[in-house]
């Protein structure tokens, strides 16, 4: 079957989104505002298509786009974000007169026939924040350029030079032997300001005030998210930065991946990290995409059923679900799973208010049962703890009266569980979860924090102390570190603070 | 939907206190989808009932089950076996519901596990808004599809009071101003014309008056 991959974006990311999913054999439909530079039988691209949403899962996306001719829906395999970033002059050019320009307009400069030649140009990064590793590909190749077409003196004042890719290092390393002269300033020292025809840049390098008379100063452009992103992040079902850009920092979804399954995210749309490495980026998502699609296959074990009988389609299951997982049916209507898309956290299981949505044994499995004694009842996410537990191979090792419990996200536990195990006779109550900004299932730990929260005002009410629940975070490399949460919480039973 | 809010279990606890075996009853419509009465609700008051008993020495069972509706009587008479094996039945419903139980078991004592707020809808995950007072004379013809009566603090049927600042309510700043919305929606659908429509003092007669309101539907009742 041939694959079709949308690719929203028709700027250079997008571009090489769409050569490398043509290089895998796939075909690529391509949405944006303008022109889109390749033309290739496999690539169609729609000029001023937009995404109004998508349905569906990995191999069969529903994306209806508002055309110009009304509606229009397509049906994709897979959809890849490339639709780069907003570059914008960076705060110190409102002050530096205009002798200032930004990288981004110098190569117009650099190409103008007439041009008064200047004597000394002073090229600046990171002075709004440190800026990545493609502004140092970008300035130093400039440097480099200005240096051998006018001759002049070239500083280049920098707070980080970060070489690890695009063969930054080697640049740098040529631009010296070339003459170009790299200043380390430190921060908040750095001033620029028009003087008699001139352009003065002053700052400290860490052993001294210098300043320099420039003919010209080059600023490095500050990347800024598109205004388009949140809502197209909203459409997509995808994540977020702080910053605004798309896609969070999480373990689980690296590269270009996102908390949707097949769904993914390349270039500047993901703020300055995504430019590191962009070609391979779309190299590596081609590539996967390629390999998912050729063997589709669930990818959780268990994945969630719903029962359709006592499902009140409240839809809380669909806005708590990380990864879009659960859609209503047109036809029932009622609440689906995608089974391609469910990743078996158990978050809509723990949320759900008619205990519609079942995993089999809602997921928790026993991996130690208690001695009869029970005394402390651990729940292990199996991303971090239970893998933790599992290297030193120490459940057997473990104090009298504590038994363990494998669970597939903190986010899965229900309140009435806890209570259940207290009723048991459990003097204790630790839930073992991922870091929350490393949980595999996005809002887990947030979700279930909220959860033991309220649980914990509504035992206190009853006279039971708020420590019979304890909720830790941990890391699946840290077995030490898990140990001693264990021990510490077993030991410290009967020490419960007073309400 | 009918918004619900779970009374506190200390509450509830206190109210059980005189019997031996509670049915509690989750409704699996309108606290279902308010996130206070469903089955997930029922089971932890379950849970919390076993425990309190456990706990101060009491010989309690409690029961869970969930009915598509309280409020009619047919989803009721399923599970007459399990209401009349209970001392009380502790309802999750709306008052609706509730009294529906009292009315099909005439014996039997029911209690309430809801307050019943408001009916309205979900602004934000797990963030409920009235949206209706029940008046029983709609004008959202005329008010932009906006309902001053239960969306402004003052009830006015005939623009701002003058309070609002920012284009928030004067009694709570988190209050959006129901004239404030109004208006705005009102330009925008090219209406601004109904802002003039003047509307006489409430005539309460077809909301709160009268005694308990009945509705015949004609055509239906037999």
């Amino acid at each position: 079957m041939q694959h079709r991959i949308l690719i929203i974006g028709n700027g250079d990311d997008a571009a090489m989104a769409a050569r490398a999913v043509v290089a895998v054999g796939m075909e690529a439909l391509v949405i944006g505002e303008g022109a889109f530079p390749i033309a290739d039988d496999r690539v169609t691209y729609k000029d001023g298509w937009t995404l109004k949403h998508i349905e569906g899962q990995i191999g069969a996306f529903e994306a209806v786009f508002d055309t110009s001719d009304g509606e229009q829906t397509e049906t994709v395999s897979s959809i890849i974000a490339a639709t780069g970033a907003d570059m914008v002059p960076c705060s110190l050019m409102n002050s530096a007169g205009d002798k200032a320009v930004s990288f981004k307009d110098l190569p117009a400069l650099l190409n103008a026939k007439e041009y008064t030649l200047p004597m000394a140009v002073v090229f600046i990064q990171d002075a709004d924040v440190d800026d990545g590793q493609w502004v140092s590909a970008i300035g130093i190749n400039l440097a480099r350029q200005v240096r051998k077409m006018w001759g002049c003196d070239v500083y280049y004042l920098c707070r980080f030079i970060r070489g690890s890719h695009f063969e930054v290092e080697n640049a740098y390393r040529m631009a010296r032997a070339e003459g170009v002269v790299f200043i380390k300033y430190s921060k908040d020292s750095l001033a620029v300001m028009p003087a008699e025809g001139k352009t003065t840049v002053s700052f400290n390098d860490y052993t001294q005030e210098i300043s320099i008379q420039a003919d010209m100063v080059v600023m490095s452009d500050v990347l800024k998210p598109q205004t388009q992103t949140s809502s197209l992040t909203q459409k997509l079902g995808i994540g977020i930065n702080h910053e605004g850009f798309f896609q969070y920092d999480n373990a689980y979804y690296p590269f270009t991946a996102t908390n949707r399954r097949g769904v993914y995210v390349i270039g500047a749309c993901k703020g300055p990290a995504g430019l590191n490495d962009v070609s391979g980026d779309a190299a590596y998502t081609a590539l996967d995409i390629k390999i998912q699609l050729d063997e589709l296959r669930p990818i959780a074990d268990v994945i969630a059923e719903i029962n359709l009988f006592k499902c009140s389609l409240c839809l809380t299951c669909l806005r708590f679900c990380p990864h879009g997982a659960l859609h209503v049916s047109d036809d029932m209507p009622s609440m689906v799973v995608y089974d391609m898309a469910c990743q078996g956290c158990g978050i809509c299981g723990a949320v759900c208010p008619a205990e519609a949505i079942n995993l089999a044994d809602n997921g928790k499995a026993l991996m130690k049962e208690s001695s009869g004694q029970k005394r402390l009842k651990v729940y292990c996410c199996k991303n971090s703890a239970k893998k933790a537990l599992d290297a030193i191979n120490m459940v057997a090792q473990l104090p009298q009266g504590v038994e363990l419990a494998e669970m597939p996200c903190s986010g899965s536990i229900k309140p009435e569980e806890l209570v259940n195990d207290i009723y048991a006779g459990f003097q204790r109550i630790l839930i073992l979860a991922c870091y929350s900004d490393a949980c595999r299932h996005v809002n887990g730990n947030a979700d279930m924090r909220r959860q033991m929260k309220a649980l914990q005002d509504t035992l206190a009410d009853m006279g039971i102390a708020r420590d019979s629940i304890v909720v830790m975070d941990v890391a699946g490399p840290s077995s030490d570190d898990v140990l001693e949460k264990i021990n510490s919480a077993y030991n410290a039973i009967g020490l419960e603070v007073a309400l | 939907m009918i918004v619900g809010q779970e009374k506190p279990v200390t509450e509830l606890l206190d109210m059980i206190k005189p019997y031996k075996r509670v049915l509690v009853l989750g409704c699996g419509t309108c606290t279902t989808v308010s996130l206070a009465g469903g089955q997930k609700e029922a089971e932890f008051m379950s849970a919390l009932i076993k425990l309190n008993a456990a706990k101060t020495g009491q010989d309690v069972t409690a029961t869970t089950e969930t009915v598509k509706r309280q409020c009619e009587w047919e989803f009721l008479d399923d599970i007459a076996d399990l209401i009349e094996q209970a001392d009380a039945v502790l309802s999750f419903a709306c008052g609706v519901g509730i009294q529906a139980i009292a009315e099909r078991y005439p014996d039997k004592v029911v209690l309430p596990g809801v307050n019943t707020k408001f009916m309205g809808m979900p602004i934000e995950t797990g963030v409920f808004q009235v949206r209706c007072a029940g008046c029983g004379n709609c004008i959202l013809d005329k008010r932009g599809g906006i309902c001053p009566i239960a969306r402004c603090s003052k009830s006015l049927l005939n623009g701002p009071c003058g309070g609002a600042e920012d284009g928030k309510c004067e009694v709570n700043p988190e209050i959006d101003c129901a004239w404030y919305l109004i208006y705005n929606r009102l330009k925008a659908i090219g209406r601004l014309d109904d802002m003039k429509q003047f509307f006489e003092p409430k005539d309460w007669s077809y909301g709160r008056d009268g005694g308990a309101r009945k509705l015949r539907k004609e055509g239906i009742a037999l």
